[in-house]
């Protein structure tokens, strides 16, 4: 990936400006919300450089990563999350959100034999979300952010923009049913005693999807 | 169970490292589109000139297994991620530049599989997919190979101390 046909400028302080950057399978979402106040939504990785495409972006404007103040990972898919604890890592101002079911008891022991990454080629979407929690606990910024449906998330203040209005983050999904739906599904993964070892197969349905509505309110 | 068709049998794929080629090329057409590469027998490949040398008894699938060498171009690890009707879809990692690890799909037809992978054909299940060239008796014939990984089973102690780390991290988790 090349940075060549995107602007290196920054936005204006009194611009909301969403850049998508992915190879149009799993994408990173990465919003400017005023006045050099950014989110980030979901996490992939540079083919070429390995590095987390937010974080190059940021450099490649010449903006500071820790003026991120909301990372949001919609769902733990590989292609959604692959970079994610590097991400975090780096913004150090980041509130971090995702679905409840997400650091559940009961899915990180579905997932948890499944983390093993140095078994099989390829990344594993369950080791990146382990290493996520990891940095959340190490860094002392517990508590999560819980994505639910019609939940505010963030509230900017107009006088803390320089646009002048209200900048608001919220989630719209998942929803209880399909936090429901999510776990008989994440039910059928649990590992028997001596069963033959796999890999995680990947998730035919999105059940935890987090929606995020990005509003500017008079 | 699928169906394999007659043909499916020839075109030579076999097993736990060991391969067999049909007395014509195992050659495949492939094609990429997107992320997706699709691969089919070549037409002259699957044709009534083709014709299988079958070995009749051990001493002599022995015998043909000596002269048989594969030479991988390029190989790939591959995860079961879908099972259709009549073909599977593998997400496959390039071996030869594994440090990426970035994943393409790749759509194989059952029919590229001998019998015995089908108990091993789950969603999760691990494969190596290489191309190359098989030479027979001295002939080198394009052709290309799908082996299973036999996987060990997951232990006691595996799945106790899994459930052990998952319990510790939940309870490092809060929420607002």
């Amino acid at each position: 990936m090349t940075w060549g046909t995107l602007s290196q400028k920054q936005p204006d302080a009194d611009q909301l400006e969403i850049t998508l950057i992915g190879p149009g399978q799993g994408e990173c979402c990465i919003a400017h919300l005023g006045s050099g106040r950014w989110i980030i939504i979901d996490s992939c990785r540079n083919r070429q450089t390995r590095h987390p495409v937010a974080l190059e972006y940021f450099e490649y404007i010449c903006a500071q990563a820790n003026s991120v103040i909301l990372i949001i990972a919609t769902h733990w898919h590989d292609d959604h999350i692959s970079g994610l604890a590097d991400t975090l890592r780096a913004c150090t101002e980041a509130k971090f959100c995702c679905s409840s079911a997400l650091s559940s008891r009961e899915f990180l022991a579905t997932v948890a034999p499944y983390k093993e990454r140095l078994l099989f080629a390829g990344d594993s979407g369950v080791s990146e979300l382990f290493e996520v929690l990891h940095e959340l606990d190490e860094s002392g910024r517990m508590p999560i952010m819980r994505a639910a449906p019609d939940r505010r998330v963030v509230q900017l203040a107009p006088s803390s923009l320089a646009h002048g209005y209200s900048c608001e983050i919220w989630t719209l999904s998942p929803s209880d049913a399909q936090i429901d739906d999510f776990y008989l599904e994440i039910g059928k993964l649990v590992p028997k005693l001596r069963e033959t070892k796999r890999r995680l197969p990947s998730q035919k349905t999105n059940l935890l999807s987090v929606v995020t509505l990005v509003a500017r309110v008079n | 169970m699928p169906n394999l068709t007659t043909s499916s049998k020839q075109q030579g794929f076999d097993f736990e490292g060991t391969f067999s080629v049909p007395a014509r090329a195992a050659s495949c057409d492939i094609s990429r589109s997107a992320n997706v590469v699709s691969i089919a027998p070549s037409a002259n490949n699957s044709g009534s000139g083709s014709q299988e040398v079958v070995p009749k008894t051990a001493s002599e699938q022995e015998s043909k297994r000596a002269r048989t060498i594969f030479l991988p171009l390029q190989e790939w690890e591959g995860t079961v991620t879908r099972l259709l009707e009549d073909a599977f879809i593998g997400a496959m990692v390039d071996l030869s530049e594994r440090e990426k690890g970035f994943q393409d799909e790749v759509e194989f037809p059952l029919s590229d599989l001998p019998f015995d992978a089908l108990p091993l054909l789950k969603e999760g299940a691990i494969f190596r997919w290489s191309i190359g060239y098989a030479i027979v008796d001295g002939t080198r014939c394009r052709a290309s190979k799908i082996v299973f990984r036999r996987m060990p089973a997951w232990t006691k102690r595996e799945l106790e101390t899994a459930a052990r780390y998952a319990s510790d991290l939940s309870k490092s988790v809060t929420w607002e």
